[in-house]
């Protein structure tokens, strides 16, 4: 017995499998040292070197002396979660119990910046056709700019999922990346007087009844417009459900908490099953990360911009500060609290959180509404 | 039709599309707010 047969790892790995390896440990160091989103990055990281050791049980291999296909327990979750679409629906039903719509009860109108902020979204699907992406692909690589991990996941696993691995890395990473995104963008669309600008925050309570039957309006308007959406939007406002209906509370802590991470768990290791050397180091991989930061740069462009043009209309005293235009992505709490803290930086005693906050939720409904919109609309184009 | 052009009418009608959504859920929550008005805050009791 020869060293090629007692080593044959070490015989057939190449540079691309060393390179995948480094970014597995790249993901891991991101997720530890710097805490960007380790939930999700770390079994992402972990997983990138699993399937990178050359003949790994990790994903299935054809045996080559049978030829039979040797089942890989990833490739097995990848197919009983992800490539049906059950991890993210599930990680909705977390998302769902984990949402507070009370805010949006005090300020209904920031929903719409929920819908602005979503710009980036569409204007990555147009730059990314513009690179040689089909419209499948340039749909799922848009939708990064939905800066909603479970969405981004959903349509890419379902348009093009062969990009699902470096979709996955770029949403996560520009999600956990947004304080330092941000800030610049929306520096350089508004002046300081604009940054200035006082919002009157009214304090007011939300029924309880008001807080259950939201849930179920969204669930069938959205059923009924767009159905296929449904299952995007149904399933976080089952979640929402859960947490608002007060008797349930059991199941809300459940959902909240055992649900939301043993899925993350799973879904982060099986998302790890696509991001083999051969699928991964690729050119189309420096692109989609390059558009995922052109999504979020547009995200904060189209909620800031449609700010301002609100404001057009609204007499003085009434005025929104378009920072708050920039908290309608998904992001949650990150984009509010950073969009506070530059309003604070300007004048300590404007308070905007609560505003912000009410953006940052309707950027939750929005993100999962572009996600199912683009869900309907790309195969009618493509018939 | 080519990706472009496609992706430019999906990005006129989605655009649209999320406007649209978001207004009706906006128009649904001052619906489900006036029918059902929260308790209004108590001030404080000395």
């Amino acid at each position: 017995m020869n060293i090629q047969e007692l080593l044959p790892v070490l015989f057939n790995i190449t540079w691309q499998h060393l390179l995948m390896i480094c970014v597995g440990i790249v993901l891991i160091y991101l997720a530890i040292a710097k805490q960007y989103e380790p939930t999700l990055l770390l079994p992402m990281g972990f997983g990138a070197i699993l399937v990178n050791i050359p003949l790994t049980s990790a994903i299935t291999q054809i045996d080559p002396e049978t030829g039979k296909a040797i089942e890989g327990a990833l490739s097995v979750f990848y197919e009983a979660g992800i490539a049906n679409e059950v991890f993210p629906l599930l990680i909705f039903i977390a998302i769902g119990a984990m949402i507070d719509f009370g805010p949006l009860f005090k300020n209904p109108f920031l929903l719409l910046f929920g819908a602005a902020a979503q710009f980036g979204i569409f204007f990555t699907i147009i730059a990314a056709t513009t690179m040689g992406f089909d419209l499948k692909e340039a749909a799922s690589i848009g939708i990064i700019g939905a800066a909603d991990g479970p969405t981004s996941i959903f349509v890419s696993s379902r348009f093009a999922p062969d990009l699902l691995g470096p979709i996955s890395v770029a949403a996560y990473s520009y999600m956990a990346l947004v304080p330092i995104i941000q800030p610049p963008v929306i520096r350089l669309l508004t002046s300081k007087k604009e940054r200035l600008i006082r919002m009157d925050a009214q304090p007011k309570t939300v029924s309880r009844t008001a807080l259950i039957l939201f849930p179920i309006i969204v669930t069938v308007i959205a059923g009924i417009v767009a159905p296929s959406s449904i299952a995007l939007i149904g399933f976080l406002m089952f979640g929402n459900l859960i947490r608002e209906c007060g008797v349930l509370n059991k199941l809300s802590l459940s959902a909240q908490n055992e649900l939301a991470s043993l899925v993350t768990i799973l879904l982060g290791i099986s998302i790890a099953s696509t991001m083999t050397a051969e699928r991964f180091v690729r050119l189309d991989t420096l692109m989609i990360i390059g558009l995922g930061l052109v999504a979020f740069i547009f995200d904060t462009f189209g909620g800031v911009m449609f700010a301002k043009l609100v404001n057009v209309f609204r007499p003085e005293g009434k005025k929104i500060n378009p920072m708050i235009g920039a908290c309608g992505i998904s992001a949650f709490p990150m984009s509010a609290r950073v969009v506070h803290n530059m309003g604070q930086k300007e004048d300590q005693y404007n308070f905007l959180l609560m505003h912000a906050v009410s953006s940052n939720v309707g950027g939750q409904i929005g993100s999962v509404v572009a996600g199912g919109l683009i869900l309907a609309l790309v195969p009618l184009l493509l018939l | 039709m080519d990706p472009f052009n496609a992706a430019l009418k999906i990005t006129a009608i989605g655009m649209a599309g999320i406007f649209v959504f978001m207004f009706i859920f906006y128009l649904s929550i001052r619906l489900i707010d006036k029918f059902f008005p929260g308790e209004a805050p108590s001030g404080n009791q000395s």
